[in-house]
């Protein structure tokens, strides 16, 4: 009898506190100090595990990665380039982007990633790399998402894919602007971006390419990195905006080594 | 004590809780969520081992693991969901799986632990543990959370969850083994065999008295024992046979012919309504062939009895002795010394004087019920005047027969009424109660038996309050003193009900 109220009084204050969590944490938007204190807790934890299981399912993969990263890095730059060479002097005007050299890709490893419902990866990265929250990720492929929290030696990364997730995109071709959101429906692996185009005259027509279209200072996301193909338009009559699905050119579900976009 | 463990082995364990849960969150979040399984889902390590070790230990602790579980896999970095969710719902989960455990086997005195049961609870709780998830993540509108995601991703997860528990059991209940005091081995065969004995008997014994009474060391699961409590069993005392519950013999009444010792299940013909002399000299002088006049006994017991299918109109009249007895004291007034043997109505008798049938006394001389009566009228005043009473005593020898009875409804025990006359022929003496008021068995009496039924341990009522142990049990027949504190002012149940919570006081 003594030991069952005890219990129910320990799991009183489990549950009450529990709430107070979720309470604080709701308040501030998912950035409580738990979150930090745990990223703290768990960083570099994760970051050695990480580590040891990449070197267990790598193998060798030290030159692998090395090379893996020089080439992402290449990577991002071709695609910087590119986006330079095709409109350079608008996109300059228009972003007032300074010059190419502006921005610095550091390489990571994915290292964990987050439950079944979340979108997020932690990279073995951090503020010591010089990462800071909201820069682009990116991989070989395409545009990977944004850091949202960073520790010393970690950081984490939404997805694109993710349903807290909005890019800002570009249409390759016509120059549309849009949007490109996460669907939190990524499991079924098809089509997890939703693209909204701010046009409503705008055409849509599948197998068009989507860019980001850049933020203020390149946070969160730089200019002209890949996003994906337009695979299914989602118009329907009547609506205001034209809608897509668009498959993503990274693949979100083997996600290896990635690059973050620093400001120098 | 040879069976407590040892102070390291309860250290070890106490240490290596934590671990495997700081293990469990940094292998979740780095191996297993990047498994590339089939279905994009993936298990819960830490739900599970939660659920394990709620379910091989107590309440409090499983519901701190849980809390603490999940509060690691809340704030561990690259899930970003609100912080306290998982430590809510897995608290929950480890509290209920532990105290559903804890209630299931209250009632065991022998510890038995069944590991399939165990299993299904913590598959239950585990299930539970993954939709809780997702019905918070729900509730705080979390958009990763959307129904689409929640019918994606509920069915694997809880999929991989159920395949991986029984090694996450095994594992964790292999571990909490060592601070677990030995239990006694199993014993032998032989041994389990005399032990099988002693329990059978002993059920038997508590059959009626002690449901909840639970045998200890025997080795047998208290579900089996259970079992038999529902039924009584009877076990003769020669031949140790066990049957079920007897057939109900006493309901009906088997005849035997006098004639053949042929059974006769039904009624006597209606011609039966001639009085029968019964006794050795008396036989001889019924007029009837005695293939048309049987006479009734009960079936092994060869006592004298009235059968309810007869017609009660007709009292059964028989001479008791013989003649010498008659011609002791009441030469006199030269009555027959008539027995009215069972519940013969007298009086519907005399109203009915066309039914009346002859009467053969033993001394030859023929005679009717209407001048016995009229002969022995001050005798048997009291009684006809009782209205009912059909009992009309002539007994020369006993003058306490001649006394009025007590009157006896025939519908109650009518049927139980002694014969004056015993099997072998002599007379009963006066000390003898003619009438033994001769209860069936408590067991033969259908659904009147003394056992109760064996009830199932719930439990508690409320989820706040556990089940209330019984204040006082068979063997300490004194009652507690705790209705006292358990009056009927509504406050005064309050504030014990606070205390309790608070621990206080019990």
């Amino acid at each position: 009898m003594l030991e069952s109220g005890r219990t129910r009084l320990v799991l009183i204050i489990l549950l009450v506190l529990a709430v107070a969590l979720i309470t604080f944490d709701f308040r501030d938007g998912g950035s409580s100090g738990a979150h930090s204190l745990g990223g703290r807790l768990f960083g570099p934890v994760e970051h050695v595990a990480g580590d040891v299981t990449g070197w267990f399912k790598g193998g060798s993969g030290d030159e692998i990665s090395a090379l893996q990263k020089q080439n992402d890095q290449l990577r991002a730059e071709l695609a910087q380039a590119q986006t330079d060479d095709a409109d350079a002097a608008q996109l300059a005007s228009l972003l007032h982007l300074g010059a190419k050299d502006h921005y610095k890709v550091v390489p990571a490893t994915v290292v964990a990633a987050g439950g079944a419902y979340s979108d997020t990866v932690m990279i073995n990265a951090g503020s010591a790399s010089g990462i800071a929250a909201n820069e682009t990720v990116l991989n070989g492929d395409g545009l990977v998402g944004t850091v949202v929290s960073v520790t010393s030696s970690t950081a984490t990364v939404q997805l694109a894919t993710d349903a807290n997730s909005t890019v800002g995109v570009r249409m390759a071709g016509t120059g549309q602007i849009g949007a490109v959101s996460g669907t939190a429906d990524s499991f079924s692996g098809s089509a997890p971006l939703r693209l909204t185009l701010f046009d409503a005259t705008a055409a849509l027509r599948p197998g068009e390419q989507v860019f980001t279209f850049g933020s203020v200072g390149g946070r969160p996301y730089v200019p002209g990195v890949p996003v994906g193909t337009v695979t299914t338009v989602t118009t329907e009559p009547g609506s205001l905006t034209p809608t897509a699905l668009v498959q993503p050119f990274a693949d979100f579900t083997g996600l290896g080594v990635v690059g973050v976009v620093v400001s120098k | 004590m040879p069976g407590e463990p040892s102070l390291a082995a309860r250290a070890l364990v106490a240490v290596a809780l934590p671990v495997a849960l700081f293990a469990a969150v940094v292998a979740q979040l780095t191996i297993v969520n990047r498994l590339p399984l089939p279905g994009g889902d993936a298990p819960d390590l830490v739900l599970l081992l939660v659920a394990a070790v709620a379910v091989v230990s107590t309440p409090l602790i499983g519901a701190v693991t849980g809390f603490v579980g999940g509060l690691a896999l809340d704030v561990a970095p690259p899930d970003t969901h609100y912080a306290g969710e998982y430590a809510l719902v897995f608290c929950l989960t480890g509290y209920a799986t532990a105290r559903w455990r804890t209630a299931l086997y209250a009632g065991s005195a022998t510890g038995d632990r069944d590991p399939v049961t165990t299993l299904t609870i913590m598959m239950i709780g585990v299930a539970a543990g993954e939709a809780g998830k997702a019905a918070v993540g729900r509730l705080l509108s979390d958009p990763d959370v959307t129904n689409a995601a929640i019918r994606h991703v509920l069915p694997g997860a809880i999929f991989y969850d159920l395949l991986l528990s029984p090694l996450v059991l095994w594992l964790v209940a292999r571990v909490a083994g060592i601070a677990q005091p030995h239990r006694q081995d199993r014993p032998a065969r032989g041994e389990l065999i005399h032990f099988g004995q002693t329990a059978t008997a002993f059920r038997l014994a508590s059959a009626g008295a002690t449901s909840g009474l639970r045998l200890a060391g025997t080795g047998r699961s208290y579900l089996n024992a259970a079992a038999a409590r529902i039924e009584p069993r009877l076990r003769f005392s020669d031949g140790g046979t066990v049957r079920q519950a007897p057939p109900p013999a006493r309901r009906e009444v088997r005849l035997r012919l006098a004639g053949s010792g042929a059974l006769n299940h039904g009624p006597p013909p209606r011609r039966e309504r001639r009085l029968r002399f019964d006794g050795g000299e008396s036989a001889s002088n019924v007029r009837s062939p005695a293939r048309r006049t049987p006479r009734l006994r009960l079936a092994g017991r060869g006592a004298m009895l009235t059968s309810p299918s007869l017609p009660r109109r007709v009292p059964r009249l028989r001479f008791d002795g013989g003649g010498e007895l008659a011609k002791s004291q009441t030469a006199a007034r030269r009555v027959p010394r008539l027995h009215f043997d069972a519940t013969g109505d007298l009086a519907k008798s005399q109203s009915l004087p066309r039914r009346v049938p002859k009467l053969r006394l033993s001394d030859g001389r023929a005679g009717s019920l209407a001048r016995t009566n009229r002969g022995s009228a001050a005798t048997a005043q009291p009684l006809v005047a009782g209205g009912r009473a059909g009992k009309l005593h002539f007994a020369a020898n006993s003058p306490a027969r001649a006394r009025p009875r007590k009157v006896r409804t025939p519908g109650r025990d009518w049927l139980r009424g002694g014969s004056l006359v015993r099997s072998d022929g002599h007379l009963r003496s006066a000390a003898t109660p003619r009438f033994s008021r001769r209860s069936a068995p408590q067991w033969a009496a259908g659904n009147a038996l003394g056992v109760r039924k064996a009830v199932k341990r719930r439990p508690g009522r409320g989820w706040l309050r556990p089940a209330r142990p019984k204040r006082a049990n068979w063997y300490t027949g004194a009652r507690s003193t705790s209705w006292l504190r358990r009056s009927r002012n509504p406050w005064r149940r309050r504030r014990e009900r606070l205390l309790r919570l608070v621990g206080g006081r019990r």
